[in-house]
């Protein structure tokens, strides 16, 4: 049985589709209910239904052999494993946004509020500028208008979320897209199935 | 009364005196070391070391010392091999680590064994095949994946690929996330023909003689031939025995190139997550500390075993004997005793109430007509 880790919510709804594709329907069992396990033991796959930040270490963890997870997370926690496929979809950016009307202070130390503290870290220090990072886990868009600090590094996808709160993105850090990555034991002790998975998923990916 | 007393042992430690006792077979002798290490000896070689967070602490003399994270600086360090003279030691020392999940650090048990002095495969070939051993040893399923960072440091010599490239592309080789070499060596300004060599070398995985004909298609300069030819003389003689078995040649085995220089080698078992073994060549740490030897080596941290025999841990004894005040001491004794000279090793714990946590095989009640063995719940 290979176990399958994937982030709840709509970027699940898009691979479990994929994976139906490939031959590894669950359609038939996943009804948007509450479960956390789906088990398709015809095609010997068991989904792991689990918070979008947890798959790499369900993953690295080896309780999962392979998962599919947002780029954000691989990029902030470093797991190590391997990364096998950009699957093109749950598309995004990571991007520093400021106010409408911000205008950088050189002189001073810039203060960064985000929840991706590793990624907003290494992007100021490959740049050489001094910042402080407070972290945050939600509604990050805030901390810029309450003046907590002077931009934020987040997800943007359309851009209205900043939009609405009169925030502009002022740089892109790095553009986001879901993965397919696997354990590193897993990857050697079930490699025909998982190459194979691989492979398949290769074929039927979104261009 | 004779008995053996390696009953008594759990099973991560019957292997570690079975390893140890393989270890000498081969003319490894066992090298024990202070606990301390002058912090100046991991200053001075920050990028030999996998974990740069170290535990330090002041001697009572004002020196600066620091609690082990790593045991072959040490042996390289203070190697008494020469040219002329080769040594062979092997070791069980705890070492200690930043854990990335809690932040805090942690005790490991590492079992490894290292090999000094003027190499040639040959030796090389022995280190590689008590890893092997080692890994048969914790289990029947395991698997070992072989690299050469020769070959890698050879390939991107031969193609100019400048060192500031280097790291991220290890890094992307190292996750086989070919689709970010790709754009890396693209925004890198590297030739077409250089970039389809350097995606082949890292795509090259899988059966040891069919990968290491692949790599030979691929090879550009006498550095890479050097490497794929070491790589095929420690194959064949592994081979000889049947002991090639499990063994995969993945040239995406490319971490810890500060560390190691030349043959590299990771090993699993089913069972644990994550390579428990991580062995190579480091010449180039010799030669740091102005040594022109040739060193080969592995650790296998023994942590890693206890979540695979967690499941398989048997009972904590083999008998339960359950008295009350009621019972005639001397032949509750009696029956003890007897209990226990019935078997060979036989663990009986005798307890008035069964406590919480144990686990038993069986449980009886002892009463005026001896013992009566409990069946269902006791």
């Amino acid at each position: 049985m290979l176990n399958i880790a994937l982030p709840k919510g709509r970027l699940g709804d898009q691979v479990l589709s994929l994976f139906s594709k490939i031959g590894f329907d669950c359609g038939g069992i996943y009804d948007g209910d509450r479960r956390l396990v789906l088990e398709s033991p015809e095609n010997g796959v068991r989904y792991l239904l689990v918070k979008p930040s947890d798959v790499a270490i369900y993953v690295e963890y080896g309780a999962a052999d392979i998962g599919v997870v947002g780029k954000d997370i691989l990029l902030d926690g470093s797991p190590d494993v391997y990364e096998l496929l950009d699957l093109n979809i749950g598309k995004c950016r990571i991007c520093v946004a400021g106010p409408e009307d911000y205008v950088e202070d050189r002189e001073s130390v810039l203060r960064v509020a985000t929840k991706f503290t590793k990624v907003a870290q290494n992007y100021y220090n490959a740049k050489n500028r001094e910042i402080e990072i407070i972290k945050l886990n939600g509604s990050i868009e805030l901390a810029p208008i309450l003046g907590l600090t002077d931009v934020i590094v987040d997800i943007v996808e359309s851009g209205r979320t900043l939009k609405e709160n009169h925030l502009k993105v002022l740089e892109t850090v790095c553009p986001i897209s879901a993965r397919l990555i696997a354990n590193r034991a897993s990857y050697l002790f079930k490699n025909d199935v998982i190459t194979s998975i691989t492979e398949k998923l290769r074929e039927v990916l979104p261009q | 009364m004779e008995q053996d007393v390696t009953q008594a042992l759990r099973r991560e430690e019957k292997i570690t005196l079975a390893l140890r006792a393989l270890y000498e077979q081969y003319g490894f002798r066992k090298y024990r070391m202070g606990k301390f290490e002058e912090y100046e000896l991991y200053m001075e070689n920050k990028s030999f070391l996998k974990n740069p967070n170290i535990i330090t602490f002041h001697d009572l003399d004002g020196r600066l010392m620091a609690l082990k994270p790593d045991v072959t600086l040490s042996i390289a360090k203070n190697t008494r091999a020469t040219a002329q003279s080769s040594e062979k030691v092997y070791y069980l020392e705890n070492v200690y680590w930043l854990e990335k999940q809690s932040g805090g650090y942690k005790e490991v048990n590492q079992l490894g064994l290292e090999s000094i002095g003027r190499l040639d495969a040959y030796s090389y070939y022995e280190v590689m095949l008590l890893a092997q051993e080692t890994l048969k040893a914790i289990s029947e399923s395991y698997r070992m994946q072989v690299s050469h960072i020769g070959f890698w440091v050879a390939l991107l010599d031969g193609l100019s690929i400048e060192e500031a490239v280097r790291p991220e592309l290890f890094s992307c080789v190292h996750g086989k996330r070919l689709h970010e070499l790709k754009a890396l060596l693209d925004g890198a300004g590297v030739a077409p023909f250089a970039a389809e060599l350097i995606m082949q070398a890292a795509s090259l995985c899988g059966d040891f003689a069919k990968t290491l004909a692949a790599a030979r298609r691929i090879a550009i300069s006498n550095g890479m031939t050097d490497a794929l030819n070491e790589l095929e003389t420690v194959y064949g003689l592994l081979s000889q025995n049947g002991g090639a078995e499990g063994m995969t040649l993945d040239f995406s085995l490319v971490n810890d190139c500060d560390y190691y220089d030349g043959l590299i080698f990771q090993g699993y078992v089913e069972g644990v997550p994550r390579a428990l073994l991580f062995g190579g060549y480091y010449g180039k740490l010799l030669r740091k500390f102005s040594r022109n030897l040739d060193a080969i080596g592995f650790a296998v941290y023994l942590n890693e075993l206890d979540v695979l025999f967690r499941s398989q841990r048997g009972a904590d004894v083999d008998a339960l004997i359950l008295y009350d005040e009621t019972a005639d001491l001397s032949a509750l004794k009696i029956a003890a005793d007897s209990l226990r000279a019935r078997g060979d090793g036989l663990r009986v714990r005798v307890e008035k109430k069964i406590p919480e946590d144990l686990r038993y095989q069986k449980a009886f009640r002892f009463t005026e007509s001896g013992l009566e063995e409990v069946t269902g719940d006791a």
